[in-house]
């Protein structure tokens, strides 16, 4: 009966953290998500810049990859979608990157693919440090 | 407070976002650090290629940064302290500039000055990198 009693309380319990951390991520991604799409724009503009390409303002990289975001939405299919998602969201930001800036395809492409070559790491420290946090966390 | 027009030849008030994403990070990453496992902070380039990568030492800095400990940013990735410092003065500057009525002119409106602002980030990428693999203990 104890043991019960005991096993209620911290099902009731690992509930109320769970619904605590369900609301901080209604909080919290928001904000991450904003932030890494500004410092994704931020390294296609800089590399648009490099070959030349920065035909536009900055804002219109920003919008092309926040355009390009929404096919994160892929995400609610199971194990596939968010491969998928990646992959399209790439595909996006090349083709949108073409048409905003109205730069030849090569251009675009070394955009987008360069810094993954060469580092991707200032995407993964923002993902990494905030989502390993909040993995930690909850 | 009067807004002007958006125009290509003025620096657009967004930047200011840039100084948001800094102070969010490291006072973030000020917060985040205890959940963190250490084994989470380390480069895909070092660990596959063994070559350190441009911007290697970007978490070190923030961790640094967030620790109060300037020197030891700077140490850990030169380009991405000073010129994220920079970039966000200049975020704040453009803003305020553009809120104020008298918005700053974009800098690299001709060929010439484009071909500069190229190649000087491209020598500071690169001196970067440099002193990343060969300098940096």
């Amino acid at each position: 009966m104890f043991g019960m009693a005991q096993q209620a309380s911290e099902i009731t319990g690992q509930m109320a953290f769970g619904m605590m951390g369900a609301v901080l991520g209604i909080v919290i991604v928001p904000i991450i998500v904003t932030m890494q799409s500004f410092v994704q724009a931020g390294i296609y503009h800089l590399m648009l810049i490099i070959l030349g390409g920065a035909e536009e303002d900055f804002e219109t990289t920003f919008r092309v990859v926040a355009y390009s975001k929404t096919v994160q939405l892929a995400n609610l299919l199971p194990i596939i979608g968010g491969i998928a998602a990646s992959i399209w969201e790439i595909v996006l930001c090349i083709k949108g990157l073409r048409e905003a800036h109205n730069i030849e395809n090569k251009i675009a492409v070394l955009a987008v693919l360069l810094p993954m070559i060469l580092c991707c790491v200032l995407i993964v420290v923002v993902a990494v440090l905030f989502g390993g946090a909040l993995l930690a966390a909850f | 407070m009067q807004r002007v027009a958006a125009s290509k030849d003025y620096v657009d008030p967004i930047h200011a976002v840039w100084a948001a994403i800094g102070a969010i990070l490291v006072v973030g990453t000020r917060y985040a650090m205890p959940y963190l496992p250490e084994k989470l902070l380390f480069c895909p380039s070092v660990v596959l290629f063994g070559v350190r990568c441009p911007a290697c030492g970007a978490a070190t800095a923030l961790v640094a940064l967030s620790g109060g400990r300037l020197l030891d940013a700077i140490a850990a990735n030169p380009l991405l302290v000073i010129g994220g410092f920079v970039l966000a003065v200049w975020g704040v500057a453009a803003s305020a500039a553009y809120f104020a009525g008298r918005p700053l002119k974009r800098w690299s409106t001709t060929k010439g000055k484009k071909a500069i602002l190229r190649w000087g980030l491209v020598a500071a990428i690169g001196a970067n990198w440099l002193y990343e693999i060969f300098v940096r203990p």
